[in-house]
């Protein structure tokens, strides 16, 4: 089973431009993993690292023990699901899907069946003249059916609609009830998508900064509410994300776990003490590398 | 999760494909000889080149393109679904000489098609044989052209390996030199595209000297350089030397290429 990605000190220079930089992290076993980052954070430069479609300009990158670049065994266990441009392709899904049979050896075609019905993707169609919610489609049948041990889906969802984006968030997390693998799903849109994760990966201006399990990143956050003073005081020395105040009543967000002395103080002080929501430590988060 | 015959598996599709692409190849050669035979029924006597001939002269062409595309397209669907690219790179390889065989082989049937009719219908016509055509875009092709007609004739003394073999490394090597070209351009951008054209343009003059096309031939101009006869052993050599070159960089250049998204 495949089910070990370790990136040690991992950069890539794309003509003299640093596109990532030092980044490391483990991820271990059948998980869902999701990777955050701003438009041109460096997400799919480092998910085509993983997919062997480029290598590292320094760093190691290893699965399962393995470097994959040139690795049959390993690239072959790897998907990587990105919005393709098919202006050209003059196939029909039936012969797009036949590619993907002779290759994958997982590749489940009653399933791929059942996925094109439920997204009413047409099969008698050349794929050109597709929408762009029925190529998202196509290509998420492409990565469940092909049930490889590492299957990637970068910004899948783009074009479509929201009943469409709720099918795929479903069998997402059927697939991983059934069929449990590591699947890595980049995103920016994070609120809709937060239930799916186990382990959260942000990444901003090509540098990781923080890889947490979901739980935990959640439970870091607090939002801290009640009169100015009170809240300044009770929230220094802490990592402040964002303040906002409305009259004398100020909300801080602090991205800090509090302990459970520091919570009886606050209610002692009045003071109202909320969660935050991964969308929001994103925006933050993101915002303060700025 | 090894797979056994990947090489095998991607040489049978990329066959598959671009031996599709043929037909329209075929289709344009096909619709370019039947106008021929039509305009030969208004001057007794015409002269026209056979299929054979003409696929000979074409499929150069033909190949070129066809090998510009698959460095373009192959690679990154390839590595895409998973594929090393010293698989794909095995099975492109593979390919090549599939395609080559089934241009071949289409090629003849249909010549053999085109005699039939003439000789059932009793058209007036006459297939320009060996020198008929001096110009040298047609040298090579006569050559071959002069002992697959004499096919026709004396069916025991017809060296079909020899004709079989010429058409099979010039198709080769006219594809590697497009794959070669294709896969400059992929990976390091116009400038070392046109790099590869350039120097394109100084093996084909080589293959050439091999197959004794002189006439505008640049080597041959610029560099006096003249092979004379050849002896056949020598030409196949030389051709085949040329085409594992042409391989040997192309690997080169596609070992460890960044894949586009």
């Amino acid at each position: 089973m495949m089910n070990q990605i370790d990136f040690q000190n991992v950069s890539l220079k794309i003509n003299k431009t640093d596109i990532l930089n030092d980044i490391s992290f483990h991820l271990d076993g059948p998980k869902i993993y999701g990777l955050l980052g701003k438009n041109g954070a460096g997400k799919t430069t480092l998910l085509s690292l993983l997919a062997s479609f480029r290598e590292p300009t320094s760093g190691a990158l290893r699965i399962n023990g393995e470097e994959p670049f040139e690795n049959a065994a390993i690239m072959n266990s790897v998907a990587f699901i990105y919005e393709k441009d098919r202006k050209e392709e003059t196939e029909k899904i039936p012969g797009l899907l036949e590619l993907v049979e002779r290759y994958r050896p997982n590749y489940d075609k009653e399933y791929a069946n059942y996925l094109i019905d439920k997204f009413n993707l047409p099969l008698n169609k050349a794929v050109k003249s597709f929408s762009k919610g029925m190529l998202s489609a196509l290509n998420v049948v492409i990565g469940l059916a092909g049930r490889t041990p590492i299957t990637i889906f970068d910004e899948a969802y783009q074009g479509m609609d929201a009943p469409t984006r709720e099918i795929f968030y479903k069998e997402v997390l059927a697939e991983q009830a059934k069929h449990p693998r590591i699947f890595i799903l980049s995103t920016h849109l994070v609120s809709e998508m937060d239930y799916l994760f186990d382990e959260i990966l942000i990444i901003n201006n090509g540098s990781l900064l923080l890889h947490e399990d979901y739980e935990s990143l959640v439970s870091r956050g607090a939002s801290i509410t009640g009169s100015q003073s009170t809240v300044d005081h009770f929230v220094r020395g802490k990592s402040i994300l964002n303040e906002q105040q409305l009259g004398n009543t100020k909300s801080v967000m602090i991205y800090d776990e509090l302990s459970e002395s520091e919570r009886n103080e606050a209610m002692a002080l009045g003071l109202e003490i909320g969660t935050i929501s991964l969308q929001d430590l994103f925006i933050h988060l993101t915002r303060e590398e700025r | 999760m090894k797979q056994n015959n990947i090489p095998l598996k991607v040489a049978f599709d990329i066959t598959s494909v671009q031996s599709g692409w043929s037909i329209i190849f075929f289709l344009i050669l096909i619709f370019n000889n039947i106008i021929k035979y039509i305009s030969s029924l208004f001057h007794e006597g015409g002269e026209i080149g056979n299929f054979f001939n003409i696929t000979f002269s074409g499929s150069t062409v033909f190949m070129l393109i066809i090998g510009i595309i698959a460095a373009y397209t192959f690679l990154p669907l390839y590595v895409n679904h998973g594929i090393t690219r010293k698989d794909y790179f095995v099975g492109n390889t593979l390919a090549i000489f599939f395609i080559s065989l089934v241009l071949l082989a289409v090629s003849l049937i249909i010549t053999g098609v085109e005699y039939t009719i003439v000789n059932l219908t009793n058209m007036d016509i006459t297939f320009i044989n060996e020198g008929a055509i001096e110009n040298e875009e047609n040298i090579i092709a006569n050559f071959v052209l002069s002992i697959v007609l004499s096919s026709f004739g004396d069916m025991n003394n017809v060296p079909w390996l020899l004709s079989i073999g010429v058409f099979l490394i010039r198709a080769m090597f006219f594809y590697a030199i497009g794959w070669f070209i294709g896969a400059s351009f992929y990976r390091a951008g116009v400038i070392a595209g046109f790099g590869s054209i350039a120097f394109s343009i100084i093996l084909v003059s080589l293959f050439d000297l091999f197959w004794e096309a002189t006439e505008g031939n640049i080597l041959a101009q610029y560099l006096s350089l003249d092979f004379g006869t050849p002896s056949l052993f020598i030409s196949f050599i030389g051709s085949c030397f040329l085409i594992a070159f042409l391989f040997v960089i192309i690997r080169t250049i596609t070992k460890r290429v960044s894949v586009r998204l």
